[in-house]
């Protein structure tokens, strides 16, 4: 399994999420330039920001400066070429194929859901986790029809980055990374670790470079994924939509955690 | 006025820290049923599940966005809002023959993409018209693409903006086959859609066929007071403690999310759950009401603030790139209210411009200020609710004698909390399909009361 990892480190998929940590201590924040005769604000922040009040919006960010140059990064990325994909994925797919190929990839991540729950001793999660997995790949064929859910075993996701919390992990600096948008160290590490089961997984039912599917599957999950999530950079109105987002990610995947 | 829905502020609503009994919605008057009584609890949650009109996804109508670009305007955008330099953003949803166009004007805050203004796209491409919406004067991307001062909240000065935006919009669409124009606004985009249909008296450009305006303020002014005070007066030990309240909000949602597991804490039928069960109580849902707005209020004056370099919080000069840190800047306009804004800002600026004092200028944002044209125009409808918490004590009233004969006021729905339930959705369409004559519709709804 050694070997397998290590060719998987080298493989191109998994160069962003290393270069992004590599790059981690390139940059920090970027403040303002305020020039040296410029007369005080009417309200000066530090008028309005107090030293000794907390504020939600403060989030760990040593690498902003970073972060935010990738933030734009993958706003363009999204804007030139995943949007315009997914937008014909959507209007030349038919719904009910497009909800197949959700299904069969939500099903191949049951793999990591199952071990995510067991390693965070969740026996009923593991439970249902399993009765899921089985029965959509059978009965589900290979998981295109979640068949489980109406048979009671709804989706249940745990990812390593949970059982990391879990655990008592803290989240370690907020880092964007490129393609995957807002994680944190401790989610990154899960990232790359459930990243690295599933690949193994894929290699034992013979889904492998050699193959030839490898590619068409990672492309095809990239654009499923996109295409699940909502959010349109720079839509929200709000300058301040980079520290939204920080914010709403960091909360959110503590309430994740919890449960 | 708000855009609580779109605001991840939402999910923050969590199950209370009152122990207050919830008591169970009761039908309101008249056979109403939409199923949520309290008013801030109606403006944060909407309509659940179930209570709202069938209509399709908006994934599976011919919605398209476009951008629109006024020569000269894009170099004067400062680098810190590079994203905005693509023009002023709109959608367009087409039908393919000749049809009736509804403009659509967001609410305080709001995009064109925002889920009222899809409600919008659904309904009316539904009912067989070509869509238009328009993000409201106070987001960023309106102040720098489309604003003659970046200074928003003059409905009059508004009103002409989005007069040429609308034009500018036609222009660029020769392939429309348009049989009339009708426009509609909900909250601020209301009462910004009464003086567009006035302006439009004179200038004739639309003739507009109809006007509906959703749960406008009667004076701006009062409502942005009263929302600045839902913030601050409500938080516990002032808004120093308000990362105490925040930290309270997120444990009870964490810990509602744990004790009901099979709720998906995305959907929007959470909140609505969370409520039911355990009903926070009416002094931490206003604190929620005034953080939404207390959001979008801050976004609005540091796009103002930075792009006419008025030194308010941003030091004259100060030199911002695409990826300066905002966060101490997010922090400072978000503890000043809106009504600081209209006294340091909007105030002198417009004082200085037309001489006017403030008790004038504030006059002027009230739909008093236009009472005879309100009155006497047989176009223009409104649709509004007995509850909503943005107005003062009896403003309701006041607002109803504007529209003699055609005011549909519901009993429930708070601020814009029931547009998406499927009587308001019914009453909203069928204004715009009959013909200049409503009455034969408004009778068959029996629901709310017409005044």
């Amino acid at each position: 399994m050694i070997d397998t990892i290590i060719q998987k480190l080298k493989s191109r998929r998994m160069y962003f999420v290393v270069l992004a940590i590599v790059l981690l201590p390139a940059c920090s924040a970027v403040q303002p330039v305020v020039p040296e005769d410029a007369p005080e604000a009417i309200h000066p922040v530090e008028e309005l920001v107090k030293d000794d009040v907390e504020y939600a919006i403060d989030i760990y960010d040593p690498f902003e400066g970073m972060n935010r140059n990738i933030y734009i990064f993958n706003a363009q990325l999204d804007e030139n070429l995943l949007i315009p994909v997914v937008n014909t994925y959507t209007s030349y797919v038919p719904s009910l194929l497009r909800q197949g190929v959700h299904n069969f990839f939500s099903n191949i991540a049951t793999v990591t859901d199952i071990l995510n729950s067991g390693l965070q001793l969740k026996g009923e999660k593991t439970l249902n986790n399993g009765v899921r997995f089985v029965s959509n790949t059978t009965i589900g064929l290979l998981g295109v029809f979640d068949v489980a859910t109406g048979m009671g075993f709804p989706e249940k996701k745990e990812d390593f980055g949970q059982t990391l919390g879990y655990w008592g992990a803290g989240e370690g600096p907020y880092l964007v990374l490129p393609f995957f948008g807002p994680s944190n160290l401790r989610d990154t590490t899960g990232l790359i670790t459930d990243s690295l089961v599933s690949s193994y997984f894929l290699d034992e039912v013979g889904l492998n470079y050699d193959s030839g599917w490898e590619a068409f599957y990672y492309i095809m999950l990239g654009i499923d994924t996109r295409a699940a999530i909502p959010f349109r950079y720079y839509e929200s109105g709000s300058p301040f939509e980079y520290e939204t987002v920080r914010l709403l990610y960091t909360e959110g995947r503590k309430v994740l955690i919890a449960d | 006025m708000l855009k609580i829905q779109k605001l991840g502020a939402a999910l923050l609503l969590a199950a209370g820290t009152l122990a207050t009994t919830f008591a169970n919605a009761s039908e309101g008057a008249a056979g109403y049923a939409y199923p949520i009584d309290n008013a801030y609890a109606a403006t944060i949650i909407g309509t659940p599940n179930g209570y709202k009109a069938e209509l399709p996804e908006y994934t599976d109508i011919p919605a398209k966005e476009y951008a629109l670009k006024e020569p000269g305007k894009t170099d004067s955008i400062p680098d810190v809002f590079w994203y905005e330099k693509k023009g002023l953003k709109y959608t367009l949803t087409a039908q393919k023959h000749k049809a009736p166009l509804v403009f659509a004007i967001a609410g305080t805050g709001a995009t064109h993409l925002s889920s009222k203004m899809k409600l919008f796209q659904r309904a009316f491409y539904n009912a067989g018209f070509h869509v238009v919406s328009i993000n409201s004067p106070t987001v960023s991307n309106f102040m720098l693409n489309a604003s003659e001062t970046a200074i928003p909240g003059n409905l009059e000065e508004d009103a002409e903006d989005l007069y040429k935006v609308m034009k500018l919009i036609i222009e660029q669409h020769p392939e429309l086959d348009v049989s009339q124009y009708d426009l509609i606004g909900y909250s601020l985009g209301a009462s910004h859609a009464a003086f567009v249909a006035r302006l439009d008296e004179q200038e004739k450009a639309f003739n507009f066929n109809k006007v509906m305006m959703i749960n406008p303020p009667l004076n701006l002014y009062n409502s942005v007071q009263k929302l600045d005070r839902m913030l601050e007066d409500n938080i516990p030990g002032g808004m120093d403690n308000f990362n105490t309240y925040f930290r309270n909000l997120i444990n009870n949602l964490t810990q509602y999310h744990k004790d009901n597991p099979d709720i998906n804490l995305l959907s929007s039928d959470f909140l609505y759950s969370a409520y039911k069960d355990k009903d926070p109580g009416n002094y931490s849902m206003q604190a929620l009401i005034g953080v939404a707005f207390r959001l979008s209020s801050a976004n609005l004056i540091f796009v103002t603030d930075v792009a006419n370099n008025l030194g308010y919080v941003v030091p004259k000069g100060t030199e911002l790139t695409s990826t300066t840190s905002l966060t101490e800047y997010s922090k400072a306009t978000r503890r000043l209210g809106f009504v600081d804004y209209v006294n340091e800002v909007y105030v002198p600026y417009f004082n200085r411009k037309t001489g006017e004092d403030k008790a004038s200028l504030v006059n002027d944002t009230s739909l008093l200020s236009i009472r005879d044209y309100l009155i006497n125009t047989d176009k223009i409808g409104l649709m509004h609710n007995e509850n909503d918490p943005i107005l003062q004590a009896g403003e309701i009233d006041q607002i109803k004698s504007l529209f003699p004969g055609r005011a549909m006021v519901y009993p429930t729905g708070g601020h814009c909390g029931n547009m998406e339930y499927r009587d308001n959705v019914e009453y909203m369409v069928n204004y715009f399909k009959t013909g200049s004559d409503n009455t034969a519709t408004v009778a068959s709804i029996n629901n709310g009361s017409m005044k």
